[in-house]
């Protein structure tokens, strides 16, 4: 759950404000975009692995998010190879053939342009599951109001998100009390499985109508709509830290557009 | 439709310095319904009063709850008569919106009702819709959640909470408000007992030291009984009573109350024994609780001990009809949940063939992890659990259900077709059966759970205590050796709970094994020739009823033993040996002490068991 796993910690990360992580991120996205140089995104992965570290935060879910990854990031890197055309890059060394397979030809910039590609998405990964993790849900909440969207639309976001661990509970619930009246679940191919789980479907929408009528009430009682004004209960101002950090990000981004455009970082 | 009254100004604002709610002749009918939910409803219910409405399912209550908010008329539509009037205004004339900072309703399921992700966010969300500036919010939060006990947990997520903390949080949020009446529907209905006891303790504070203006519905009458000024029983859309506790108690017709599906508490029913039994009975007071109850009968029966010791029903109680052969084998079982919390710690435990066992514990005791070791739902961490002799880790979950019927707490998450024949089918259908055994088996459990006559119907049109037979139903029709049901009698008026407990009886006189969770313990009392009590991960406690209801480490364990064992336990005290367990084991051994000092009692009104 992208919006649920913030981890509550005293990391700078944790204490910056949104504003800033988010200009980081986007800053950090933009540089690793821009280059394709291999060498130059690394750079930048390391960049973003250091923060990770200050945070202190358990890197499991990191690692299992890689694990999960690794087979689309070998696929990416032989198909790149394959995929590119060696006269695309700019570097001699670069067109370099490695190896000929009847019409294919895997070149040198080929598979480096497959490491970049691999790096960018670990990067993407990472870095955005770092704000997530070092995010409280009311700050993008507070983002969102500064930003003008409608109170409607926040609080109808912010109900999914309330309301995910209590289906997820409910359909574990019906899961299981369809394998103990003998309906098997988990035996059969594709097709079975999924009629199966039919009776769930109809079963989670019957009873999704009447919470949703029920939630019509409770939100009537509990004033929902009383006031155009509605108060925001958490404030965010920016610190000198976050100003500090903003500024140094863009400074960084600026030389680095600075050098991508003077031809550095480029296969 | 609507007769619109106006309110005669100079009258309400006279009595709205007296009453808080005032509610005359209100009768309501839904639009889709043939027949009236309210008829006539009157009463009036002064500012700072503790108000209880009792009554079975289907009622009336929260057609009430939701009357008195606004929600009927303004939001739920239908033919509305008489008045609601809260704080001398007249319900009709302001917006629900409107209302909410004078009355507040806690509804009967919190999960609804909780809509932040945090408890701070869910306490806040009243008053930032209030629009009310941000300091004051803050400060707000802080008072209510104080006034629930709830401090502390501010940035706890609401779904991480347990159900009795989740209702107080519900409260809260309501208080926030800081309305003059609070409103609570069924709110004690899904908690446990500790949860019940924190939840009056709760609300008993905000009337008795902030001054709140109380009003509970409840179908639970002993809780109804301890706490209130004054009780109203609503059967039938009607309000049949409206009084004190105590005039409650010496003039309500306890068959009559039966009749209706109210569970009248075993004090009153040992009061109304106690009292037809005695030529005079002037001298015996009315009580509220086994406190009362307990001192009036020692001020009563005098203070010779008594030589009648109840030694052989514990003595009966072991030798129960069932055999040898293991049904459930439990050994040494750990149970770890993924997050790495330790449920179960080493437990081991026999369940003979045709035994009946209830398995009782505070909710996060391990009852329901461990049940649901007994169809393979879970499967052992450490350890092994033996169903009839097969490991459960050799066997799906449809494979074990051939031989045990589960049935989990909620019925409405259990409900997966359209008619209440096709949802018993459903699990039948699944197997391998000839089609006349399936046709046979279904007409069987349709028989047995007195479903037969609504085997057309679709299942949320039955009542509650219906959905639970039904689920029931269909775990029978796969014809299992063992049937383990989890809480089948929570949120179910004395009606419900007799029709479950009806049919479960019967099933063990067949010879099933039957398992049954509960926090019930008149069900304990009546039903179970085995407790096992859980705590903590452990079983605590093993063994006949009696022994286990009249053990002395039983309220460490959280649990409260029902009226009778608390009563006669402090009689105990004083040199006594009575060991009943239901109220007429109660009236024979208190007339067996020879009535001292209850020369009235006769023996003919009792039969001896």
């Amino acid at each position: 759950m992208v919006f649920l796993d913030y981890t509550p910690s005293t990391s700078i990360l944790h204490r910056l404000s949104i504003e800033a992580k988010l200009i980081i991120l986007t800053a950090t996205l933009i540089l690793s975009f821009i280059y394709t140089d291999p060498l130059y995104v690394s750079v930048i992965l390391v960049a973003v692995l250091t923060m990770v570290c200050s945070t202190k935060l358990p890197l499991q879910r990191i690692k299992s998010v890689l694990r999960a990854l690794t087979p689309i990031m070998i696929f990416v890197v032989i198909f790149s190879g394959l995929g590119f055309e060696a006269h695309s890059f700019r570097s001699e060394w670069a067109e370099h053939t490695i190896l000929e397979i009847l019409l294919f030809r895997i070149s040198v910039g080929g598979v480096l342009m497959g490491v970049t590609i691999t790096l960018r998405l670990l990067i993407l990964v990472v870095s955005t599951s770092l704000v997530s993790a070092t995010t409280r849900l009311e700050q993008y909440v507070v983002l969102a109001k500064k930003l003008r969207l409608p109170y409607e639309l926040i609080f109808a976001f912010l109900i999914a998100i309330r309301f995910i661990p209590v289906l997820m509970n409910e359909l574990e619930n019906m899961m299981s009390a369809l394998q103990a009246r003998g309906v098997e679940l988990e035996k059969g191919g594709f097709v079975q499985k999924l009629k199966g789980r039919i009776p769930l479907m109809v079963s989670m929408i019957t009873l999704g109508i009447k919470k949703s009528d029920e939630l019509s009430i409770a939100l009537q009682i509990r004033g929902f709509g009383a006031s155009e004004n509605v108060t925001v209960l958490y404030q965010s101002r920016l610190s000198l830290t976050d100003y500090m950090v903003i500024a140094i990000t863009l400074s960084l981004l600026g030389v680095g557009v600075y050098l991508r455009i003077n031809n550095y970082g480029v296969l | 439709m609507r007769r619109v009254r106006l309110a005669i100004g100079g009258e309400h604002v006279e009595n709205s310095r007296v009453y808080a709610v005032e509610v005359d002749k209100l009768t309501f009918r839904y639009r889709n319904s043939t027949s009236y939910a309210l008829k006539g409803v009157s009463f009036k219910v002064r500012k700072g009063e503790f108000f209880t409405i009792v009554g079975p399912n289907g009622s009336g209550k929260t057609t009430l709850a939701l009357s008195l908010v606004g929600v009927i008329p303004h939001y739920i539509e239908g033919e509305y008569y008489g008045s609601v009037f809260v704080d001398g205004i007249d319900v009709r004339s302001r917006t629900v919106l409107e209302m909410v900072t004078r009355i507040g309703l806690v509804m009967q399921n919190p999960d609804v009702q909780i809509v932040g992700i945090t408890v701070r966010d869910d306490v806040a969300f009243g008053l930032c819709n209030l629009g009310l500036p941000r300091e004051l919010i803050i400060d707000r939060i802080d008072r209510a959640l104080e006034a629930v006990r709830l401090k502390g947990y501010e940035d706890r997520l609401t779904h991480t909470l347990s159900s009795g903390e989740r209702q107080r949080l519900a409260i809260a949020g309501v208080l926030s408000l800081e309305p003059n009446v609070v409103v609570a529907d069924e709110p004690t209905s899904q908690l446990d007992p500790a949860g019940k006891i924190e939840f009056f303790n709760v609300i008993h504070e905000l009337n008795r030291r902030r001054g709140k203006t109380v009003i509970v519905i409840t179908s639970d009458v002993e809780w109804a009984l301890r706490f209130s000024d004054r009780v109203g029983l609503l059967v039938e859309g009607r309000l049949l009573f409206l009084g004190p506790p105590r005039e409650f108690v010496a003039r309500v017709d306890l068959e009559e109350l039966t009749r209706h599906g109210v569970r009248a508490p075993q004090v009153l029913h040992l009061y109304h024994k106690l009292i037809n039994c005695r030529a005079a009975s002037t001298d015996l007071k009315p009580w509220l609780h086994a406190e009362e109850a307990y001192l009036e009968l020692r001020s009563v029966i005098g203070r010779e001990s008594c030589a009648a010791c109840g030694d052989e029903e514990a003595a009966r109680e072991g030798e129960a009809g069932a055999g040898e052969e293991l049904a459930i084998d439990v050994r040494n079982l750990w149970y770890v949940y993924p997050g790495g919390i330790v449920a179960l710690r080493d437990v081991s435990l026999k369940i003979r063939r045709g035994e009946f066992v209830a398995i009782v514990g505070q909710n996060g005791s391990g009852k329901t992890t461990l049940v649901k070791h007994f169809n393979g739902l879970l499967k052992p961490t450490r350890g092994q659990v033996l169903v009839c002799g097969v490991d459960t880790r050799r066997r799906s979950v449809a494979e074990l259900a051939q031989r045990v019927g589960f049935v989990s707490q909620n019925p409405d998450l259990q409900i997966f077709t359209s008619s209440v024949r096709d949802e018993v089918a459903l699990g039948v259908r699944s197997g391998r059966l000839p089609a006349e055994e399936i046709e046979k088996r279904i007409e069987w459990v349709l028989n047995l759970t007195g479903l037969k006559d609504l085997e057309r119907e679709h299942p949320y049109k039955l009542s509650r205590s219906e959905r639970v037979l039904l689920v029931l139903a269909s775990a029978l029709a796969l014809n299992p050796e063992i049937v383990v049901v989890d809480e089948p009698t929570a949120g179910l008026d004395w009606r419900g709970v007799q029709n479950v407990m009806k049919v479960l009886a019967e099933l063990h006189r067949k010879g099933l094994t039957i398992v049954v969770v509960t926090h019930d313990m008149d069900i304990v009392a009546r039903y179970a020739e085995r407790v096992v009590v859980m705590h903590k991960g452990e079983v605590a406690l093993n063994g006949g009823p009696r022994d286990i209801l009249y053990s002395d480490i039983l309220p460490q364990l959280s649990i409260e033993p029902p009226p009778i064992v608390r009563i006669m336990k402090n009689l105990n005290k004083h040199g006594y040996c009575l060991k009943p367990l239901t109220v007429d084991e109660a009236l024979e051994k208190i007339m067996r002490c020879r009535g001292v000092g209850l020369p009235g009692l006769h023996a003919q009104h009792i039969d001896t068991p």
